[in-house]
Parts: C-alpha cells; sequence; structure tokens
C-alpha cells in the first residue's frame, strides 16, 4: 500500500469526478436512445433534433467533454508533478492521461461523428431505417465504448484509492465501476435486441440460423467476463447484471410519459398504437442475469476459469425475453428446425469463447495501463 | 501501441472532430435566412394571398429549409400552422414547423421547415383570420448527395469495432497474476 500522497489522493478524485459524469452521460444516452426507439416506433422520425435526440447528443457531449478534460487536466499536471506523470498514460508524445479517459474521448468523438452520417443515411433510405444499419452501428458502438472508458475511469481512481487505504472511495469507484459496465453492455445491447425474431434470422440456403444466441453470448460473455477481472467482488457479475436491470427499470419509468408529454405538447400523433410501455423493457431479456450468477459462481471454485465463463455465458444465448418469454426459444427451437437450432447454438458457443477473450483483453488492458503506469 | 500508430490515431481524431464542428456550423446555418429567396411563390390560402420565400431550392433533405409567408395586400391579422408534409412515396411523417414574427414583414412570419428525407415535400400553410379559417401548399423537392455503396456505408459503420478490437488484441499480459480473473 502506498503512503496517502495529497497529488495522488486529488488524482483519484479529479477520476472518480469525472468517471462519474461519463458515467452520468452513458445513462442519458442509454434512456435517450430507448426513448428514441419509441418514438421512431410510434411517432416517427419526424426532424432531426427531436428530444430523444437532443438527450443522445447531450450525453455524446457530456461523456465527449469529461474525458477531454480529464486528458488535460492530467496532461498538465503530469508535466509539473513527476509522481501524477507515474500514474498516467503516455499517448502520442502530447498527453499523459487515464487510459478511460482515451477511449472514452475517441469514442465519444466516433458516436458524434456518426450522428451526421446517420442523417444523410436517413436522408437516402428514409425514417424506417433498422436498427441495424451502418451508421446506427457506429452511434451505438461509439456510445457503448465511451461507457467503457468510463468504467476504465472509475476502476482506475478506485484502484488509485485501493492503493492508497482510502476504502470508502475504493468501494465507491468499484460501484461506478460497475454501474459503467452495465450502461455498456445495455447501450451495445440495442444491436442485439435486433435479433430477436425475424430480423436475426439468417437464411444460408440449406439451413437458417438466428444470429441471437451468437450476439447475446458474444456481449454477456465479453462484458462479465471484463467485470469480474476489473472488480474485485465475489459477485460483480451479478452486480453488473443487476445494475443493468435497475437501469432498463428507470428506462421503462420515463419513457412512455415522456412520450405521451410530448406528443401532447408538441400536437403529434401516433402512428401505430400506443401501448403505453417501454418497446424497449418489454423486448429485454432476461438470460443474461442466470448467466451472470452462473460465472460467479464458478469464480467462487477458485479454478482456472477462461473457458468455464465461456460455457456459462452460453445462458445468455437463450432468448427469453420480459414480453413473450417463450417467443424466442420458439424461433430458435421450432421455427429453425433441429439443424438451424443446433447450428444457432454452436455459433453462441463461439460468441461466448470470443467474447470471454475479448472481455479477459479489455480487463488486461487496465491492468497494463496500470502496471506501466 | 507504438508512437506512430498512437500520432495517427491523433491525427485522425483532429480532422473527426474538425468534421464534426463544421457539420455543426452547417446544421445552424441552414436554419438562417439568407438576403435573398431561391425561390418565391404566389399561392392563395382561401381568400388570403400569400407569398412564400424559400431559402434554399431544392431543399437539402437533412437539413431545415428556411421559408418566409407574407400575407399580400392584408396588413396583419393572420395567424399561421405550418407544416412539412412527404409527398407519395417518400418514407417520412409530417412535421410541424415552428414560425415566428418576421421582424422586416408587417404581418408576415418566418421558420424553417424540417425536411429529413429526399424527395417531393409540401409546405401545408393553415392561415386564420378575419375571413376565416383557409389552407394551401407549396411543392418543393428535397435532394440528398449522391448514395454511397452499402458495403462501404458497413466499413465506415464498423469504425468503432475495429478499433476496440485492435485496441484489445495488442493487449499482452505483463505479468502472471494478470492472466485469470480477479
Amino acid at each position: 500500500m502506498e503512503l496517502p500522497n495529497p497529488s495522488l489522493r486529488r488524482l483519484r478524485r479529479l477520476r472518480l469526478g469525472l468517471g462519474a459524469v461519463v458515467l452520468l452521460a452513458s445513462v442519458i444516452c442509454f434512456v435517450g436512445t430507448s426513448w428514441d426507439i419509441q418514438w421512431h416506433s410510434l411517432i416517427g422520425r419526424d426532424r432531426i433534433l427531436i428530444p430523444p435526440h437532443l438527450l443522445m447528443l447531450g450525453s455524446v457531449a457530456m461523456g465527449g467533454l469529461a474525458a477531454m478534460a480529464d486528458v488535460l487536466v492530467e496532461t498538465f499536471w503530469a508535466r509539473r508533478n513527476r509522481l501524477v506523470a507515474e500514474h498516467t498514460v503516455p499517448f502520442a508524445g502530447l498527453f499523459r492521461a487515464s487510459l478511460g479517459a482515451y477511449v472514452a474521448g475517441f469514442a465519444a468523438l466516433d458516436a458524434a461523428v456518426a450522428f451526421p452520417l446517420d442523417a444523410y443515411w436517413h436522408a437516402l433510405y428514409g425514417i424506417d431505417v433498422t436498427i441495424w444499419a451502418p451508421f446506427h452501428v457506429m452511434i451505438l458502438g461509439g456510445m457503448a465504448m465511451t461507457a467503457l472508458g468510463g468504467a476504465y475511469l472509475l476502476a482506475s481512481a478506485a484502484r488509485l484509492a485501493a492503493g492508497q487505504g482510502a476504502m470508502a472511495a475504493a468501494r465507491l469507484g468499484w460501484l461506478g465501476a460497475v454501474a459503467a459496465l452495465a450502461a455498456t453492455f445495455n447501450i451495445f445491447m440495442f444491436l442485439v435486441l435486433n435479433g430477436v425474431g425475424d430480423e436475426g434470422m439468417l437464411d444460408l440456403g440449406v439451413l437458417t440460423v438466428d444470429v441471437y444466441p451468437l450476439m447475446a453470448a458474444l456481449l454477456s460473455a465479453a462484458i462479465l467476463v471484463v467485470a469480474v477481472q476489473v472488480v474485485p467482488w465475489s459477485w460483480t457479475a451479478t452486480s453488473v447484471a443487476l445494475v443493468s436491470l435497475v437501469l432498463v427499470g428507470v428506462m421503462a419509468l420515463f419513457v412512455p410519459p415522456a412520450t405521451d408529454a410530448l406528443v401532447q405538447a408538441e400536437h403529434l400523433q401516433f402512428r401505430q398504437f400506443d401501448p403505453g410501455v417501454s418497446l424497449v423493457a418489454l423486448r429485454w431479456p432476461l438470460t443474461p442475469l442466470l448467466a451472470a450468477v452462473a460465472v460467479d459462481l464458478v469464480r467462487r471454485g477458485r479454478r482456472p476459469v477462461g473457458v468455464l465463463l465461456a460455457l456459462c455465458c452460453l445462458l445468455a444465448s437463450l432468448p427469453v425475453i420480459l414480453a413473450r418469454p417463450l417467443e424466442g426459444a420458439a424461433f430458435l427451437f421450432v421455427a429453425l428446425g433441429a439443424a438451424g437450432a443446433l447450428a444457432s447454438l454452436l455459433l453462441a458457443l463461439i460468441g461466448a469463447l470470443w467474447g470471454a477473450w475479448l472481455g479477459g483483453r479489455a480487463g488486461l488492458a487496465l491492468l497494463n495501463a496500470e502496471v506501466a503506469a | 501501441m507504438p508512437l506512430y500508430a498512437q500520432r495517427l490515431l491523433f491525427a485522425v481524431g483532429l480532422v473527426a472532430l474538425a468534421a464534426v464542428l463544421i457539420e455543426i456550423g452547417f446544421t445552424v446555418a441552414a436554419t438562417t435566412h439568407g438576403s435573398q429567396p431561391a425561390r418565391v411563390v404566389q399561392v392563395d390560402a382561401g381568400p388570403y394571398p400569400l407569398r412564400v420565400s424559400l431559402y434554399t431550392d431544392p431543399a437539402r433533405a437533412g437539413f431545415a429549409v428556411p421559408f418566409a409567408i407574407a400575407p399580400v395586400g392584408q396588413p396583419g391579422g393572420l395567424t399561421f400552422a405550418v407544416t412539412s408534409r412527404p409527398g407519395p412515396g417518400v418514407s417520412a411523417t409530417k412535421v410541424n414547423d415552428g414560425v415566428a414574427a418576421d421582424a422586416s414583414v408587417p404581418g408576415g412570419v418566418q421558420g424553417a421547415a424540417e425536411v429529413p428525407v429526399q424527395g417531393t415535400w409540401f409546405l401545408d400553410i393553415a392561415v386564420d383570420g378575419p375571413l376565416g379559417r383557409a389552407t394551401t401548399d407549396v411543392r418543393f423537392e428535397a435532394t440528398a448527395p449522391p448514395a454511397i455503396p452499402e458495403w462501404l456505408g458497413w466499413i465506415i459503420g464498423f469504425v468503432p469495432f475495429y478499433g476496440l478490437i485492435g485496441f484489445l488484441a495488442l493487449q499482452r499480459p505483463r505479468r502472471r497474476t494478470a492472466m485469470s480473473p480477479a
């Protein structure tokens, strides 16, 4: 344990504070995107700067500016303070900052660039473009990685605090990292959700496969493995899955009344029946929670766990959604037939193994940065 | 990551940031009225003759179209509600466009029509005045830049994933304890 040092204390507070801003931005982004999906589905993309888009753009700006602030402050600080410099990561021979700030900054910039490109795509192809469109993928990928950068920032602050014996600050940092990883999971999940049902079916000629199990297992394994690698808690994976569901609950409480209020305020009309509930929440998958519990239980056995964790994450590939729990299973096991279902589950296994590898490397990135620092 | 790769990434970031700022500038500029309208149309909304000025023609899809409406031979007392309506075959919904008083034209209003998709659009104008309520519309075209091939769109769209996977692939364990999850 290092001796408490005022500079390092201020450094961890800076990272904790700016990491919290990135986390808040990521949560706003998740809620804004859910609202956007509700708006697109029920009202239509009537103009570019609709309130959900403003919420999303605001969150991108917020996350990006927080990341940029961290890079600039730490860079100037590190030039004058050798101890601070030793706890930062150099970049391009010009900057010194936390790894998370670089990740969040570049990711937010990516999402900002993708917005006008998405407007161009809509200008060409109309308002009803599927979520699986190039620049939707670019926006959501960027925003999810901004949240990942926030998780790195908060975990870095927690490691600094733990090293100085400031356990309350460390717990706060780990909790923030768990929440940021949950936000990362949730934002990436927008891309996976589209796979439930017809859009996820891929006709290969001799058989049809469902890509949802592949994507769900890949995402779950990546996030749960990075979580257990970065956060030193017994029930880290379960915590991430539970916080993810809490965020879904917050979103489900906000989106329907916000949509109704704006429809009235702007004298708009619903173009289809308003169910009065969040459409995203209805389609939210529940099995990642099972996978998370399995991951934590396996870790308690203290065995070498890379492949075992991936196998646990296969549970997440079962498409059990909140609204109609059996709908996804019906697609997977009935509509596809035995060959299609088996091929889909094999793809899920590949996804889980690849996801576990990605998660392991993502955890390693932070550990490497901290070691190098 | 090698220093040259970091510097290349930094340069790409600067270009991307400049592109975002230019785009914001274009978007703001698109809502401002130029000194001369690109097209002026005389229409009658029932008993009310109107002069409708469009400040971009054809409109650029994805950007707002500034417009102004001036009553002809009517000093005032009219209120306007304006809607952008997509023409047949245009995948879009109606948009309510806000209007504000035009300080340079007595009784006139100005606003910016939202046109998110290319194709034929109509500016639906509803007028309320002493002679009752009446409506009219002005047809205009919205164009978009040429379409890039879909495969190129996907290549660009996956940029964050190339970045993430490349970054993670570069990671190598530096100590044994980092190999296994905590």
